[in-house]
């Protein structure tokens, strides 16, 4: 088994937003005022779709979420061999 | 024939160019309109370009290794003078390409001659080849099943015995699950690697571009072709460490799908098997990635043209590009950790081994498949063995196991970044010894 070496433990971080547990209403909210915010107009039957994958992609954000990084850990660049 | 057998009797003189662009020319109108592999076929321009090959040889100039081989390219490279589609019709109206793409220019200055472009998953979002606009592309082993994507198109064209050679892309998978699907060999280069100018991007952090060939020797030459730094291994100075990966990669497999990793372990006498650590949350980094930056790429057109895409495409983008900014940092973020964790692998092990997909090309418009006696969705489960690794940037080699009378599935051999001619070599070992084959294609002639 691989070990870390640093970070990453799994901890639910006390701050994690976890967007499994809210109700789709509150996503309806979310994509309604993002949409607005981001000029991007959708009707009834595209905002449906564009809920429905933002709850998968919520899904995975809150499992991220939740995984404990050490705060020195920047976000990636490029890879170079 | 093979890239290698078509350039050797070319450089010899013993086949002309212009014969192998003429019988590829022919194949393709003979078999493409059932496959549906390509979009568009160039045979003035590869006319022109194998009579200049032809020329060259005449007056004693080498073309290069590749000389005279025809090849196809994913619709999402710049051709010049053609408009690059991506898969999309939202782009028909852009203006023509000015320049081929790095990778193309690569082949084609080896002797490579370009014959025509292919079919894809709209702005490569997919892995199955089914495009709104285009339709489907069909697994030249089974008509009815889907080609893997979203480089279906081109792993198609390179199984049907269409054209040798082929140029894909790989972000999340986009070589490995087609390869694997269709029978063929298929490379993701680590990142970085080859350029990827000219080719339309998709998620700039993870996007790669890398080649289908039927042989573990084609496939080296065209890789060799587009990286000008790469050194070839002998398969006889292969001295690697082989680990199984475990957990995870063991989910939802199929029998046959197990069974592909196991006689490619078997053939390299490894038993050993290893767990990554956060495999899964590797995946979910790689989705979310994908989401934020194809999402922002596609706002704009969003925003004005939006009923000009596939609505199972853009729904998603448009998901991607209204998601809130800290997942997307935190996925980076893990990404870093993630890379780390790989590279503490690969100090005890040199090549890890994983199945390319949980199981064999599905039928064209399935939705769901029996595992384990539960269904499953199919389309987000292809790239489940994929993804996670395309967090790493590290280079796969894709090599077909088939049994016979079956549809292929694919193996992954993972090396470190950089080990590109490690896990070339490796494959061609395996080919030698019969384990990793190309099956014959059941497509009629």
């Amino acid at each position: 088994m691989a070990r870390a070496r640093k970070g990453a433990r799994y901890r639910r971080s006390a701050n994690a937003l976890d967007m499994r547990e809210e109700t789709p209403a509150v996503v309806d909210a979310f994509i309604d005022a993002a949409a607005a915010l981001m000029a991007m107009p959708l009707d009834a039957q595209r905002r449906a779709a564009v809920v429905t994958n933002m709850l998968r992609i919520a899904a995975f954000g809150a499992q991220l979420a939740a995984l404990e990084l050490a705060d020195d850990i920047e976000p990636a660049g490029d890879f170079v061999p | 024939m093979t890239a290698a057998e078509i350039a050797q009797a070319v450089r010899a003189r013993t086949a002309s160019a212009a014969a192998g662009v003429e019988y590829a020319l022919d194949r393709i109108a003979k078999i493409d309109p059932r496959l549906n592999a390509f979009t568009a076929v160039f045979a003035e321009r590869a006319r022109r370009c194998a009579s200049r090959t032809d020329r060259a040889i005449a007056a004693g100039t080498d073309p290069g290794p590749l000389a005279g081989v025809p090849f196809a390219a994913k619709n999402l490279f710049d051709v010049a003078a053609v408009v690059t589609r991506a898969g999309a019709k939202v782009m028909r109206g852009n203006p023509p390409a000015a320049h081929d793409a790095a990778a193309i220019s690569a082949l084609e200055a080896q002797g490579a001659i370009l014959i025509g472009v292919t079919n894809m998953d709209e702005f490569a979002y997919g892995f199955v080849t089914e495009n709104a606009h285009d339709g489907a592309t069909r697994n030249p082993h089974d008509l009815e099943r889907i080609a893997g994507g979203s480089s279906g198109g081109s792993a198609a064209a390179v199984a049907a015995e269409l054209v040798p050679l082929a140029l894909g892309s790989d972000t999340n998978g986009s070589i490995r699950v087609p390869a694997a699907l269709c029978g063929i060999f298929g490379i993701r280069p680590s990142l970085g690697k080859i350029s990827r100018r000219g080719a339309y991007p998709f998620v700039h952090s993870l996007d790669t571009v890398g080649p289908f060939a039927r042989t573990a020797l084609d496939l080296q030459l065209a890789y060799a072709a587009l990286d000008p730094h790469f050194t070839p291994l002998a398969p006889s100075a292969l001295a690697a460490r082989y680990v199984r990966l475990a957990g995870y990669f063991e989910r939802g497999l199929t029998a046959q799908a197990r069974d592909a990793v196991e006689r490619v372990c078997a053939a390299l006498q490894t038993t050993a098997t290893i767990e990554l650590v956060q495999v899964e949350r590797a995946r979910e980094a790689a989705f979310v990635i994908t989401a934020a930056e194809a999402g922002e790429l596609h706002a704009a057109r969003l925003r004005s043209s939006a009923a000009e895409y596939d609505p199972a495409t853009r729904d998603r983008l448009a998901a991607g590009a209204l998601m809130p900014a800290a997942w997307y940092i935190r996925a980076q973020r893990f990404r870093s950790w993630f890379h780390t964790q790989i590279s503490v692998v690969f100090e005890r092990f040199d090549i890890l081994i994983a199945p390319a997909t949980p199981y064999a090309a599905t039928a064209i418009g399935q939705t769901t498949i029996a595992i384990d006696g539960r269904p499953t969705e199919i389309r987000p489960n292809l790239g489940l063995f994929t993804q996670p690794i395309t967090l790493a940037g590290i280079p796969v080699v894709t090599v077909p196991v088939g049994a016979s009378g079956s549809l292929p599935v694919g193996v992954q051999l993972i090396g470190r970044a950089g080990s590109e001619a490690v896990l070339l070599a490796l494959a061609r070992e395996l080919e030698f010894r019969g384990v990793c084959v190309a099956p014959v294609p059941l497509v009629p002639a």
